[in-house]
């Protein structure tokens, strides 16, 4: 009996997932001004968690997540566990909704993130205000949202324009 | 990816559960450490710290365009009254001058009366200038990176402040870069006394551009417009920095409009001060020109 071929995985393929993750992570250094507001820059990292836990889960560890959520934390300032908690939520939505999010229509997918990052949005305030102990006002984190939804497309064209370049599973 | 021999059934569902109860682990881990949220945790300070040297060059290149747009805007915001501004200051110059004048003779007199009185004046400490280069926080945390760490000689709970007031206090100190919590910060505690009543309060950020005062004994003398200063009572910050002016008093509190617009900060100068009386913060080495401990006169071992 002849054994089926074993290809072996190229190894850029199984890193670029999680490499985009902590990438879009350090991208929260981006300062963008807006009135009103303090430096508010869209949740780059939610963004890419979404999209590889779609395009290609098996890639994604939840350990790797976990890891570039503390690191997030640690950029951030935010309190130890804010980042992780979230983009694990990110990706548990997104394993459960995983039938009706692998879609090839864009405005599926942008109207999905629509939600998903709705969750992480209300997650990081719970999350902050939990660690803190105090209410905090949600309106930073509504404009950041609004912020993170419209620059959305931006990120997952270059996320796709990634992902269409790695090698298809068989 | 390549083809791989498919695991059998009973293999796929072991994994699965594996998954499910790592991601499960992964999830009370995370709310673990937020509830230890508030735990000064040394190695995570130590690892803050670590990390803001090497996000440093990468957070000063990605704060560039946002900067630059910023800039752009207020010059072309700012160009209108230029003119109106600088007629404004011609006259200003004059006046001060003057009191300049004035001032001068006050200052030689005050030394004067120092000098008869014998009151020695507490070391205000020299100023270490850094350029702010990123505001990483987010919607919920209000800090920015400096350029200053410790070979510039930062140290932890050192106050930073411009030519206008405070900003802040510094939180974690890397090598060659340091994060400053602002006054705004949800965190930010800063004793402070009201002008013109000389009333004691502290003041918190609320996540907001005004923070607001807590713990006023009295609040019937305070008004809108007074002015706001460090106390120096939270023995971190000293006393007399220019914080803010009242901005309003309503019976829900009392909010403080901060001096220096930390949506704008270019340049900022932390101030290398030493508190007396008090001991180093845990982990900050002892440095020469602390103040020795007074020898205890009831003691006769070697001090």
């Amino acid at each position: 009996m002849i054994a089926a071929p074993v290809r072996r995985e190229r190894w850029y393929t199984q890193v670029a997932p999680l490499a985009t993750v902590v990438g879009a992570v350090m991208l929260d250094l981006l300062w963008i001004p807006v009135p009103g507001f303090n430096a508010v820059t869209p949740a780059f990292s939610v963004m890419a968690v979404y999209c590889w836990a779609i395009w290609r889960p098996q890639y994604l560890p939840y350990v790797g997540v976990f890891a570039a959520g503390l690191f997030e934390d640690l950029i951030r300032g935010t309190p130890l566990g804010t980042g992780a908690l979230v983009l694990l939520a990110v990706q548990g939505f997104v394993w459960a909704q995983q039938r009706l999010l692998r879609t090839r229509s864009f405005e599926v997918l942008w109207l999905g993130f629509a939600v998903t990052s709705l969750i992480a949005a209300i997650a990081t305030w719970g999350a902050v205000a939990f660690a803190y102990r105090t209410v905090l006002s949600p309106w930073p984190g509504g404009m950041q949202y609004l912020l993170t939804v419209a620059a959305f497309p931006a990120l997952a064209f270059l996320l796709m324009r990634i992902e269409r370049g790695l090698p298809r599973p068989a | 990816m390549g083809t791989r021999a498919r695991p059998s059934g009973r293999l796929w569902h072991v994994r699965l559960w594996l998954q499910r109860f790592a991601f499960l682990l992964l999830l009370t881990a995370s709310v673990v450490l937020l509830g230890l949220g508030r735990v000064e945790s040394p190695w995570a300070g130590r690892l803050r710290a670590g990390l803001l040297d090497a996000i440093a060059p990468v957070a000063h290149g990605l704060s560039l365009p946002g900067r630059a747009v910023a800039d752009w805007f207020s010059s072309v915001k700012d160009t209108g009254e230029l003119k109106r501004q600088n007629a404004e200051l011609r006259g200003e110059i004059e006046s001060l001058k003057l009191r300049l004048t004035a001032l001068d003779e006050l200052a030689r007199e005050n030394g004067e009366f120092r000098k008869l009185l014998g009151v020695q004046i507490h070391d205000e400490g020299k100023h270490i200038a850094a350029r702010v280069i990123a505001d990483p926080g987010g919607p919920y945390v209000r800090t920015v990176l400096v350029r200053a760490g410790h070979r510039e000689g930062v140290r932890k709970g050192r106050a930073v402040v411009t030519a206008q007031g405070l900003v802040g206090r510094v939180t974690d100190v890397g090598e060659f870069t340091s994060r400053v919590m602002l006054i705004t910060d949800v965190n930010a505690r800063t004793a402070v006394i009201i002008g013109n009543t000389s009333e004691r309060a502290i003041m918190t950020g609320a996540n907001a551009d005004l923070p607001r005062l807590l713990h006023v004994a009295r609040t019937g003398g305070i008004a809108k417009g007074d002015k706001v200063v460090t106390s120096g009572h939270d023995g971190i910050l000293p006393a007399g920095l220019p914080v803010g002016e009242v901005a309003e008093v309503s019976p829900s509190g009392i909010l403080i409009r901060p001096f220096v617009d930390m949506q704008n900060l270019g340049y900022v100068r932390i101030i290398d001060h030493d508190m007396p009386g008090l001991l180093p913060p845990p982990g900050e080495p002892k440095t020469a020109e602390r103040p020795q401990r007074r020898r205890d006169p009831y003691d006769g071992g070697s001090p």
